[in-house]
């Protein structure tokens, strides 16, 4: 008798205890990660112009007054873009506001895609969209809470033709330095489809400074800042890998100031060429890096390379400039490294995670690094690897 | 007979009894301190607020203040009046009725906004009950830990630290200001004419080309000397008559509309921006000059100060202190001269030239 009691339980527990999900799918999905790339110091002259707090609306409903009203898809509360755009999303990270969409936010990711994870990137429908962006309030009211007269002002209203499984990197970019004119700047990147070695670590170069920005960029050598920011709009590429000695870096012998190729500044939406270095340089390290491991790249104006022009502090200016990737310390930067970007705890441009039963584990990644009027930014992408065995 | 008393005597003992024990009205009396009073009820027990009270009273307002509703009412107390002049509840019944309740509802805005809900920048605009515009500016200062003790300023005019602010009622919120606001109807040509005080500023804007534009540009920031500043550099009705323009450099007499160039400034927005003092490249610039209107509040002694610093950069792109005129100037009696706000502009009264005219020659 007990036991038929028994058995009546289970089963009503059996049959409702499977979990019924809902898998979210998009059809013939393009993938889209999207930067805010506008930066401005509030000053009293310039404190009545919008502000660079955005809100993306894609395929937007407007009312009568051209006040959005809903969209098909929404990337609120997007900030201005981090200086290092990690592999895949933090997911401790639980802050409303986003240095990049989908960051965080919980949307359809990306798959693995030729190896590549693209966690980082959201799937949205591919075809013709209408893209607004609009500025919203610094505050965490979602933007179709706000009060209509909150909702700001649109700085792009464009659209935009997405295909069928592409990837795509889009900006919000500043056009023209002097009038202050935004642009939106759509890149399909193409690391996906190309032979890389997963011995290599790759990296392309852009400078997406607005136009005229060498030219009309402040002049003038502020005791205060660091020196060394402001780059022309053609310059030449080198890179050191270095390693930490004592308290120094210290380049790998072999691998110091060795050319890349050229910046040029271009708001042309096309793929540069990807230059390469390899994942192991340094043989004397059981070709593991457990740290202390940092890449340099130093920019130098036409007609210059590191021998020529050994000392920077004397070139003139927007010769010279250069960024350490890695740990190259906390400080802001000084003259000769006046850009620093921490990337991968350890190993700057590599990825150092605990793979299989190897603690840390290195792998070789894609990166880009752009130079947006006076401010890098470094955007790293990983394969896919192994999951820890603990 | 024994018996009949007996029962009588023991029926009056109970009943006496009964009825001997005093009986408290056990209803307590209403607690005025913790039942939720509407904002025209809080103005109407606070002495701080005797003389808001007598101004809402006079204009009809305190009422509409006891009326169900979600209000946000910011409310200049008995200091803040003072300042202004109006030190007695005779100073406000010599007011004019109308022009006072404009002011009033200036004074207060559609929905309850407490400190923390006001997004995190410079001049949100709000609506005022009266009508135009409201410009609630978070400032990066802060005068504590949490959040609800960021520097908020309305219109450049300071909301008060502490339990001065996010007043909660049942009607709404009350945040207690430093300085009543000032909005006066018109164009800021028009509140310069009716300025007696500002009768040489007049003469010179229209001598000099900027009359008009102070009707028509929008927005407009203007720093207008009063007629003390003109005469103590020798400039009265008539030399000014006699003047010739292009005897004087651009700058002389047009930094003070700002050389007309779209501005919308308050006092209190360099702070609000920096939390400090303004640096130079941020202030307002006109040609060489920066001009940095600062504010700084020190909560320990509740004052405020705002010297108004002009820079120069010279050739090699450093900063000087200016070099034709006074270091600084400042508001006219303080800030109540400051953020004079008409429909097209912000007017701060100044009580000195900032460039010396003599200096300012071709």
């Amino acid at each position: 008798m007990n036991k038929r009691y028994f058995l009546f339980i289970a089963m009503v527990v059996t049959m409702m205890s499977c979990r019924k999900t809902e898998f979210g799918n998009v059809e013939n999905p393009a993938y889209l990660r999207v930067f805010n790339c506008l930066d401005f110091n509030i000053t009293l002259d310039n404190k009545d112009a919008p502000q660079p707090y955005l809100t993306m609306l894609i395929d937007p409903v407007l009312d009568a007054d051209g006040i959005p009203e809903s969209a098909a898809i929404i990337g609120d509360f997007l900030d201005k873009r981090g200086e290092w755009a990690r592999p895949y999303p933090d997911a401790v990270n639980t802050t409303t506001w986003q240095k990049e969409y989908p960051g965080t936010l919980k949307v359809m990711a990306g798959p693995i895609l030729n190896g590549y994870d693209l966690s980082s990137w959201a799937q949205v429908p591919s075809g013709k969209h209408r893209i607004i962006f609009r500025t919203r309030p610094y505050n965490t009211t979602p933007f179709f809470s706000l009060e209509k007269n909150l909702r700001g002002v649109s700085l792009i209203d464009t659209t935009i033709d997405l295909q069928t499984r592409e990837v795509y990197t889009m900006h919000v970019l500043e056009r023209d330095y002097l009038t202050r004119k935004t642009g939106l700047y759509l890149r399909n990147e193409n690391f996906v489809k190309q032979p890389f070695s997963d011995s290599m670590v790759y990296v392309n170069f852009y400078n997406l400074s607005s136009e005229g920005f060498f030219k009309y960029a402040s002049q003038k050598i502020d005791h205060n800042a660091v020196p060394n920011r402001k780059i022309r709009d053609t310059m030449s590429v080198f890179y050191s890998i270095t390693r930490m000695k004592g308290l120094q870096f210290e380049p790998i012998p072999g691998f110091n100031g060795l050319p890349m190729g050229p910046v040029i500044r271009s708001q042309q939406s096309h793929v540069n060429p990807y230059y390469n270095f390899p994942l192991f340089p340094d043989t004397s390290a059981s070709r593991v890096f457990t740290g202390n491991i940092g890449q340099l790249f130093r920019f130098y104006g036409q007609g210059l390379t590191p021998e020529t022009a050994v000392n920077s502090s004397y070139l003139p200016q927007g010769s010279y400039s250069a960024l350490g990737v890695g740990d190259f310390g906390y400080g802001s930067g000084n003259q000769y490294v006046p850009f620093r970007i921490q990337a991968d705890l350890r190993t700057g441009l590599i990825v150092s995670v605990h793979s299989g039963a190897i603690n840390p584990r290195s792998f070789a990644t894609v990166n880009t690094i752009e130079y947006i009027n006076e401010k890098m930014y470094v955007t790293t992408i990983q394969r896919k690897y192994a999951p820890p065995v603990y | 007979m024994n018996y009949i008393f007996k029962i009588t005597l023991f029926l009056a003992t109970v009943g006496l009894l009964a009825t001997g024990c005093k009986k408290d009205n056990l209803t307590a009396p209403v607690d005025r301190t913790t039942v939720p009073r509407t904002i025209g009820e809080f103005i109407e027990n606070n002495y701080d607020l005797s003389l808001l009270r007598a101004a809402l009273e006079k204009t009809g307002m305190l009422d509409t203040l006891k009326q169900p509703g979600s209000l946000t009412f910011y409310a200049p107390d008995n200091a803040a009046f003072n300042a202004m002049g109006v030190a007695s509840k005779a100073d406000v019944d010599k007011m004019n009725t109308d022009s006072l309740r404009f002011m009033l509802r200036f004074h207060g805005m559609r929905n309850r906004y407490f400190i923390t809900t006001f997004p995190d920048q410079l001049d949100n605009k709000f609506s005022s009950l009266a009508g135009p515009n409201l410009y609630v500016s978070v400032g990066k200062g802060s005068l504590g830990p949490a959040k609800e003790d960021r520097i908020v300023y309305v219109n450049g005019t300071m909301i008060m630290p502490g339990s001065k602010r996010n007043i909660s009622l049942v009607n709404g919120v009350i945040h207690i200001l430093r300085r009543p606001l000032k909005y006066t109807v018109g164009t800021v040509q028009d509140y310069v004419a009716a300025d007696t005080s500002l009768t040489l500023f007049a003469a010179i804007m229209k001598k000099f080309g900027y009359w008009d534009g102070l009707k028509t540009k929008n927005p407009l920031t203007v720093f207008a000397p009063a007629n003390a500043a003109f005469l103590k550099y020798g400039l009265t009705a008539d030399s000014i008559a006699r003047m010739v323009p292009d005897n004087f450099k651009q700058l002389a007499f047009g930094v003070y509309p700002l050389l007309m160039k779209p501005a919308h400034v308050f006092s209190t927005d360099a702070n609000a921006i920096s939390g400090e003092t303004v640096s130079q490249a941020n202030g307002i610039l006109v040609d060489a000059y920066s001009i940095c209107p600062n504010y700084t509040y020190s909560a320990y002694n509740n004052q405020e100060d705002s010297p108004i610093w002009t820079y120069i950069k010279k050739g090699d792109g450093q900063w000087s202190v200016n070099d034709a005129g006074p270091v600084t100037v400042r508001y006219k009696g303080g800030l109540i001269n400051a953020d004079h706000l008409t429909a097209n502009g912000i007017v701060h009264v100044i009580d000195d030239l900032i460039f010396n005219p003599a200096k300012m020659r071709k």
